[in-house]
């Protein structure tokens, strides 16, 4: 006997009869499942396919493989790819020494003010990269960046004389630089939890077996965090391999070309369709190759190493003796390059009617007109209105469809219900870039050009939805298994039908989980660039990319620097709020 | 866990000569209220397919107490979950008042939110985003459809269920304020707050502490009998199954094993397996085929001698069966008994313990070892010569030997043949 309902049900007679009662039983089911293949699946196989074919997106010719053909013989391919893999491979490391470092320091000794050092380093996640990069371009920009005017101030009197320099912020090691201090947030959090996994016991054992502090940390505790600490490295890899920011903004200038920015360049610039999108599917299938790689063997190998007991531990902590106070400068110094330098650069410019060779005289002239200025500009006003919209409505229809299929996935015993999993994860793995190009060519295709929807900010709000769902469907799904299935077996017994105990039962339960993951997708959608600028047209553009725009096109660095200041304060009131309607929303249900 | 009630041995004392007699408490037949008919159903994983229940039917009567007994994974919270409607059984008949809720040959399937029925989950599954009062009145307002209610009388019911399990005062507050007794009692009024046809109670009271779990018992067979809904227990616990059920149906391995009064399930077991799950036993292997003594009555070869017994069954015993004895049946004295009793042997005292309200005994006799309980006031010393007597009519021939480790008594005694009261269902 089949232990499959629905195949059981379709071998019968009335077979008809059956599939409408399943269809009326799962309609919910399905509408979302409908919902992530339109968002996922048809954009992304549209432009693979659209990858071997000739003409335009509007109008796509025959069939052929000369894209693919241009793309291996293109010079600009191979640079790409060798500037691709040294600047991604150089910003893990970096930035995982530096996160490394912080975590340790942190967790693991007796560094004085450790409070007030998370709070250090976790503040650079309120700095937009497009902003840290603007930032670092006005500190080290070869001939006007202020540090640079200083050193060259310092250095002139040992016959340092020339215009420009000494540090040139547009080179690889610029962009590796900005990216490196910027990118260490986030793997700080993850190697803190990789910390806190640490039995302790297995340190203590070594001390009691007579080894030394150090001893210790290169034979024991490295050799047990060295899965961890690979899984992080892989993990900054593929978030650094999406990075479109500072490519953009620093490598584009200094025509340092990386696979995002030659998708962009090709499709946007030089409208090449044909050829960006066999760039983004080359682009696309290195991304997934990662990713599958780093969940099948990463992280599974790590799970099976033994530090990993699923308790959370505090472990010993270790002295540091007369180096406790260097511990701290060094914390200070991160917070210095990450945050405080960059701020107080942007806030400068914002202050100054125009933007120029920083000098003590122009302190006489700072002045809040850039501000009056920006509020009463209908252009950023109307940006501003969109990208509220786009947000709100992101925010919203992300973690909708993520609730409802967290609730196929973990609750609903359909068929497929993996393969939908597994779908809603994809985008985990695709390039922001690649996302934009995708919803671009599918938008403007003859099936659906009729829509009028391409240039609107609904095929750019779908392209954001489709951009976080993997991360909202995790959140989701692990939110979902934590709820027993008794309570929501009560209610059915109790009379209730799906879309009652879905309203009345799951939904309360999991507020908490829908607000935080709400506010961090409206957060990310307002200030993301990586899509939206492929996306966005004059019509209805986002305030990411009339920030992008201001300082591009126009060069106007204090207006750009002005509008910086504002998101950045923006945004940080509503991480602050975010943080107060979290806490709230939990001790509601405690 | 206890020996089954004591209640039940001072029963037994007012019944003893006429042996163990058929339940007097069964009374006459009901009107049938569930049927159960060849419920299958499979679980299929990556790795295996298991056959969790396998061609499982019953019936249950009207404002009947039924109990599902048995040990975890045998398959009586799925044939629960079955009839909830919460999983769908691959072949099944299940009825309840008349009404078809699931027909596998007909492809009707009544799903779990129009079947009607209250139930009571192992982890009472309140919902802790509403108050007391709200749990409460959930059911009403999702049964809108069925039977339209005005606010006011959704708050008299819900008044009326509170004031049932005594909550009534605790309306206002937030459910997981509530103590672990009285979440238990909240999630009986929700079941009942709709007067179900069908009350189902999955292990309920497993959650709690002991002397509050005995309580419970009481509460919920009064509560049973007060409202008189049909009720569907389902309990890995004997004294559970004994002291609250008129019928108890034993599962073993996705299979109804027997079905019986309480005290036909203690004293005529069928199987090794009742036996041994159900209370403490001493069991005995039948070494060759019976031999007719006369009026159902057989003699079996066993390891302490020759033994007159009643067979469990029709069907036929032999090697590889058993004989079921309780400890508390056994004759014990240290003069012979008079002559002419059937089933008397010479054995030797292993190991007494004193245990306040009676004395355990280890009995050695021809290599095998029993296990009793005597009087207190029986001063029995180890190594004592004694005379135990097997009254016939206890003694009784069941099918299968003892399975697992622990269930029976071979040389431990103090050890309850519950193996699997602490896990988890």
């Amino acid at each position: 006997m089949s232990a499959d309902p629905i195949a059981d049900n379709m071998r019968r007679p009335l077979a008809s009869a059956r599939l409408l009662t399943w269809l009326r039983d799962h309609w919910i089911s399905l509408a979302a499942a409908a919902v992530l293949v339109w968002i996922v699946i048809i954009p992304l196989a549209y432009l693979i396919v659209f990858s071997f074919r000739s003409g335009t997106a509007a109008a796509p010719g025959d069939w052929t493989l000369a894209n693919y053909a241009l793309v291996y013989t293109s010079r600009m391919t191979h640079a790409a790819l060798g500037n691709t893999l040294i600047y991604t491979m150089m910003v893990a490391t970096l930035s995982m020494a530096i996160a490394g470092g912080l975590a340790w320091l942190v967790e693991r000794t007796d560094m004085p003010y450790r409070g007030a050092a998370w709070v250090m380093i976790l503040l650079p996640i309120a700095m937009p990269g497009m902003l840290s990069s603007m930032a670092w371009i006005l500190l080290l920009g070869p001939r006007t960046g202020l540090i640079n005017v200083i050193l060259r101030g310092l250095l002139a009197p040992f016959g340092y004389d020339a215009p420009s320099g000494p540090i040139n912020i547009y080179s690889m090691e610029g962009m590796i630089f900005v990216e490196s201090v910027r990118g260490s947030t986030t793997l700080f959090l993850m190697l803190v939890a990789g910390f806190r996994l640490m039995d302790p016991a297995l340190e203590e054992a070594a001390s009691m077996a007579g080894a030394r502090t150090g001893y210790t940390l290169r034979k024991v505790t490295l050799p047990l965090m060295l899965p961890m600490l690979l899984a992080t490295w892989m993990y900054s890899f593929i978030g650094t391999l999406d990075d479109f920011e500072t490519p953009l903004l620093i490598g584009l200038p200094a025509q340092i070309y990386l696979l995002p920015t030659v998708i962009y360049f090709t499709a946007y610039l030089s409208s090449s369709w044909g050829l960006a999108a066999a760039y983004a599917t080359i682009f696309l299938l290195i991304s997934v190759i990662l990713v599958v790689v780093y969940h099948r063997v990463v992280l599974r190998r790590t799970s099976q190493f033994a530090t990993v007991s699923g308790k959370a531990f505090r472990p010993r902590q270790i002295e540091l003796g007369r180096m406790r106070w260097p511990a701290l400068g060094l914390v200070i110094l991160y917070f210095i390059l990450a945050v405080m330098l960059p701020l107080l650069i942007l806030v400068l410019a914002s202050l100054l009617p125009f933007y120029r060779v920083p000098s003590i005289e122009m302190f006489g002239e700072l002045t809040l007109a850039n501000y009056q200025q920006l509020f009463s500009n209908t252009r950023v006003l109307r940006a501003a209105g969109n990208s509220l919209w786009v947000s709100f409505w992101v925010a919203t229809g992300t973690m909708i469809l993520a609730f409802l299929l967290a609730w196929v996935i973990v609750r609903q015993r359909v068929p497929g219900r993996v393969i939908l999993d597994s779908i809603a994860f994809i985008p985990h793995a695709i390039p922001a870039v690649v996302v934009a190009v995708a919803m671009i060519m599918f938008y403007l295709s003859p099936a659906m050009h009729w829509t009028g929807l391409y240039g609107g900010l609904i095929v750019l709000s779908l392209a954001l939805v489709t951009r976080f769902i993997a991360f909202a469907s995790r959140t989701s799904n692990a939110a979902m298994t934590q709820i027993d299935a008794s309570l929501e077996e009560a209610a059915y017994v109790s009379g209730a039908r799906k879309v009652r105990v879905l309203a009345r039962i799951l939904f309360p339960l999991l507020l908490p989980t829908f607000v935080a993951g709400w506010i961090f997708v409206a957060a990310n959608a307002f200030r993301n660039l990586n899509v939206s600028l492929l996306l966005s047209t004059p019509q209805n553009e986002l305030i990411s990319v009339t920030l992008y725009d201001y300082w591009e096109r126009q060069a106007d660095f204090s207006m750009a620097a002005t509008l910086g200041v504002v998101l950045v304060v923006g945004l940080a009131l509503l991480t602050v709020l975010a943080r107060q309607l979290i806490a709230r929303g939990y001790s509601g249900n405690e | 866990m206890e020996v089954p009630g004591r209640d039940e041995m001072n029963g037994l004392g007012l019944q003893e000569r006429d042996g163990p007699a058929p339940d007097k408490s069964t009374g006459p037949a009901r009107p049938v209220q569930l049927t159960v008919r060849n419920l299958v159903k499979t679980f299929a994983s990556r790795q295996e397919i298991v056959q969790v229940i396998k061609d499982v039917s019953f019936t249950i009567g009207q404002g009947e107490f039924f109990t599902l007994l048995g040990p975890s994974g045998c398959g009586k919270s799925t044939t629960l979950r079955c009839i909830a409607g919460l999983e769908r059984g691959d072949r099944a008949h299940i009825a309840v008042a008349g009404r078809v809720l699931a027909d596998t040959d007909t492809g009707e399937f009544v799903p779990a939110s129009d079947r009607d029925f209250g139930m009571v989950f192992q982890s009472y599954a309140i919902w802790p985003h509403m108050t007391v009062a709200q749990n409460v009145a959930f059911p009403l307002q999702a049964n809108q459809r069925r039977q339209k209610l005005s606010r006011k009388e959704i708050a008299e019911r819900v008044e009326e269920a509170l004031n049932l399990v005594r909550l009534d005062q605790y309306g206002g507050r937030i459910a997981t304020k509530l103590s672990g007794g009285q979440q238990q009692r909240l999630a009986l009024a929700r079941a009942l707050v709709t007067r179900p046809d069908l009350l189902l109670l999955d292990e309920p009271l497993s959650n709690l502490d002991a002397g509050l779990r005995d309580h419970m018992r009481g509460e919920l067979r009064a509560m049973q009998l007060r409202t008189g809904v049909t009720t569907l227990y389902v309990t890995h616990d004997q004294a559970e199954a004994f002291s609250m059920s008129d019928v108890i149906a034993v599962m073993d391995s996705g299979v109804l094993v027997q079905q019986g009064a309480p005290r036909d399930i203690y004293w005529r077991p069928k199987t090794a397996f009742v036996a041994t799950f159900v209370g403490q036993t001493n069991l005995l292997s039948i070494m060759r085929p019976p031999v007719t003594a006369g009026s159902g009555i057989v003699s079996v070869e066993t390891g302490i001698g020759s033994l007159l017994v009643n067979p469990a069954s029709d069907r036929p015993i032999g090697p590889g069966d058993s004989v079921v004895i309780r400890p508390e049946d056994l004759q014990v004295t240290i003069e012979p008994p008079p002559a002419g009793r059937a089933n008397v042997f010479r054995g030797r005292v292993r190991r007494p313990t004193f245990l306040g309200e009676n004395i355990e005994l280890e009995i050695e006799i021809g290599g095998e070892l029993l296990m009793t309980r005597q009087h207190p006031r029986f001063a029995f010393g180890a190594g004592d010569e004694v005379y135990v007597e097997l009254p016939v009519d206890r003694c009784v021939a069941v099918s299968g030997a003892a399975a697992g480790v622990g269930s029976h008594i071979r040389g431990t005694i103090g050890d309850p043949a519950t193996p699997h009261k602490n896990a988890a269902q």
